[in-house]
């Protein structure tokens, strides 16, 4: 008894003790440091209740019983949009009800990675869309899962834009013509500012303060214009190049080069903290957000703080970035979807 | 981010210095939960009345944030610059209507090295890197050609405390033409040493970029990044104000060495070491000696010593105001040169 009663004893003191520590240091936490916002739990039940709506017509798609991707209920008989590359076979789709029906390919879009899926229901909860321009730059996105709770939180980080697959915009490629100078706009034309050492412009003689004229052939304006010409030459091949200096046409020969671009060090960077889609460039017209998702919570919606549905999301794609399908080009997208686009019968 | 020296040397600095804190911090997320209030009875439908209201009002405050948020990228973001330096890339922001930009001090590199600045609509204006100070990874550059060029205000960064949202805006992954500037938010999660450290989430390219408090004034520089996506970096704002005169010289900064080492966390500039051989050695100073002012300006803290040193060049003398064994005295030290 005196023993149970000396351990008891001890319990209290220690819980006290622990309790006094735990409220000293929760006030000096409060004072010097803040949690991430996006996993903060005084917001979470915020963002649930914003995107309760959405998260009732979102679904996850499985294949081979794993979940792979999150999709969104689109029409109340059964049509349901995916991103098509996660979804490499038969798929399966847990409804927000729990039931699991087996899928049909409806439609598909290569270039936008959709997947239209069709599943035997009636009486589902198509998503509210809101054209992406109701969200400008710095609107809250919120991205609801099926069970209410979300995969995460962030803003509109440049507004829906389209992206050429090739020409300005897109990505750096490596597999294009490269010359190794910087260039700032000019009266005259594209001026050369500064020319890398032992690169193929260093090579072929040209010096800053040189105005480029014509590569090719062609006559450029401005950087950009001389930029677009680049792109149609690949590292290896060797171009004419007329450059105005002191005055002066020059005519020079340059065998353009690969872009020395340090990709190694690039990719670890853009994966640091985060798993990238393994589809996560190349669509068409695309809304950047800043929300942390995993390549699985893409397919599903993408939601404002209105609870409206802006768009759908398409990859995860870098520390900084995750794409969405504007939602005003999905409900162009979709009655060709409907109609079988995509899919052989 | 760190192109060239690399951000693993200045991180593993930055962690060690954290690493406390981070464990403090990881531990009391795990803390208890009970010092939440509990939850009263559930009404009919069986939601709880009183988390409704507050639901209700947190979103009321979101939209306010979101407002702010949003008046912030359109005042700003005519003023947000993509810094090309052949054959790097980063970001920056102007300050001043005659064209300072702010950018990171690994950005820009050597001062008088030639530059493109590329404005939000694609223009492209050449400039001149100026001032650098590695230690703080703070750099400056200069726009050729007249104004007024569009510009934003600085802020102060001892206003911000953990918490605040901020707005981070840049170039990741490098300029890409036909991309707005890009926008991150995310609040303040602690400032050690006058760093502060965001969940805006940056990667390469947004180097040299600012964060914006919520009145749009740029209070930091995007710096370097952590392994977790909530570690991100960026140098006060105010470390530039502090040595503009030095930056817009063109000057590297943090060359005048005096050769004395004290605790960064003490209240007061107290001297643990003098290095043998040194300007300091050689002026008299000794370990335990406080310095009170430099050149008549008070010194409170290390701190402030280094900063203030920053703003002097190899060569220059400085007279010091010691406090030694309750006696003050005064020293005069030739600084000497790092290089």
């Amino acid at each position: 008894m005196h023993r149970i009663r000396e351990t008891l004893a001890t319990i209290v003191i220690l819980a006290i003790a622990q309790l006094l520590c735990h409220v000293g240091l929760l006030h000096a936490q409060a004072r010097n440091t803040a949690q991430p916002y996006r996993t903060d739990p005084k917001w979470q039940a915020v963002w649930q209740e914003v995107a309760s709506e959405a998260a009732q017509s979102t679904v996850q798609i499985r294949v081979e019983g794993k979940t792979v991707a999150l999709g969104t209920v689109v029409s109340a008989d059964g049509y349901i949009l995916t991103k098509a590359s996660e979804v490499k076979g038969p798929a399966t789709v847990v409804l927000a009800d729990g039931r699991e029906l087996d899928a049909r390919v409806i439609g598909r879009d290569e270039a936008f990675d959709l997947l239209l899926l069709r599943v035997p229901a009636r009486g589902l909860k198509p998503v509210n869309w809101s054209a992406s321009h109701s969200a400008p730059v710095g609107s809250w996105v919120i991205v609801p899962r099926p069970d209410g709770r979300v995969a995460s939180v962030g803003v509109v980080s440049v507004a829906a834009r389209r992206v050429p697959a090739r020409g300005p915009g897109s990505y750096p490629n490596p597999n294009v013509g490269y010359l190794g100078v910087t260039l700032a706009s000019s009266e005259d034309g594209p001026e050369v500012t500064s020319v890398l050492d032992d690169s193929p412009a260093a090579k072929a003689g040209l010096k800053p303060g040189d105005i480029i004229y014509s590569l090719a052939g062609r006559r450029v304006r401005n950087p950009e214009e001389l930029l677009e010409v680049l792109r149609d030459y690949p590292p290896g091949e060797t171009v004419r190049l007329v450059i105005l200096r002191d005055q002066e046409f020059l005519e020079k020969r340059v065998t353009l080069g690969k872009r020395p671009v340090d990709f190694s060090r690039a990719e670890f960077q853009n994966r640091l903290g985060s798993e990238l889609s393994e589809k996560r460039s190349g669509f068409p017209i695309i809304l950047q957000h800043d929300a942390v998702i995993r390549p699985q919570d893409c397919g599903g919606p993408l939601v404002n703080l209105d609870g409206q549905v802006i768009g759908i999301n398409i990859a995860r794609a870098g520390r900084s970035e995750s794409y969405a399908i504007p939602a005003e080009v999905i409900q162009r997208l979709l009655p060709e979807l409907v109609q079988g686009k995509g899919v052989s019968r | 981010m760190h192109k060239r020296h690399g951000w693993g040397n200045r991180l593993m600095v930055w962690r060690r210095r954290l690493w406390g804190l981070w464990l403090l911090g990881w531990l009391l997320t795990l803390g208890p939960a009970w010092t939440e209030p509990l939850p009263s009875k559930p009404d009919a439908d069986g939601q709880n009345p009183a988390a409704k209201t507050s639901v209700a009002q947190e979103i009321a405050e979101l939209r306010q944030v979101q407002q702010r948020v949003q008046a912030v990228v359109r005042k700003v973001t005519p003023a947000v610059v993509a810094v090309l330096i052949n054959p790097g890339q980063g970001s920056g922001v102007v300050v001043t209507a005659d064209g300072y930009v702010l950018t990171a001090g690994h950005v820009s590199g050597k001062p008088g090295r030639d530059v493109v600045i590329v404005f939000p609509e694609g223009k492209r204006v050449k400039g001149k890197t100026l001032g650098v100070n590695p230690q703080m990874d703070s750099g400056l550059i200069k726009l050729e050609g007249n104004g007024p060029w569009p510009h934003v205000e600085m802020g102060d960064v001892t206003q911000l405390r953990p918490g605040d949202w901020v707005v981070a805006i840049g170039h990741p992954g490098g300029y890409r033409p036909g991309r707005s500037p890009v926008v991150r938010v995310g609040r303040v999660l602690r400032i050690v040493q006058q760093l502060v450290q965001t969940d805006c989430t940056l990667v390469g390219g947004d180097s040299g970029g600012p964060l914006f408090d919520l009145e749009g004034r740029v209070v930091g520089i995007h710096s370097r990044i952590g392994g977790d996506i909530s570690q991100n970096i960026h140098v006060p704002v105010n470390t530039y104000r502090e040595t503009w005169e030095a930056l817009t010289e063109g000057t590297i900064i943090g060359l005048a060495y005096l050769g004395v080492r004290g605790d960064e966390s003490a209240e007061q500039a107290k001297i643990l070491e003098v290095d043998p051989e040194s300007p300091a050695a050689k002026a008299g100073l000794q370990p335990n000696d406080v310095i009170l002012s430099c050149d008549g300006k008070k010194i409170t803290d290390y701190r402030s010593l280094r900063s203030l040193l920053w703003q002097k060049r190899p060569g220059d003398t400085v007279r010091l105001e010691v406090l030694r064994g309750g006696e003050r005295i005064e020293l005069k030290v030739r600084l000497g040169s790092r290089q």
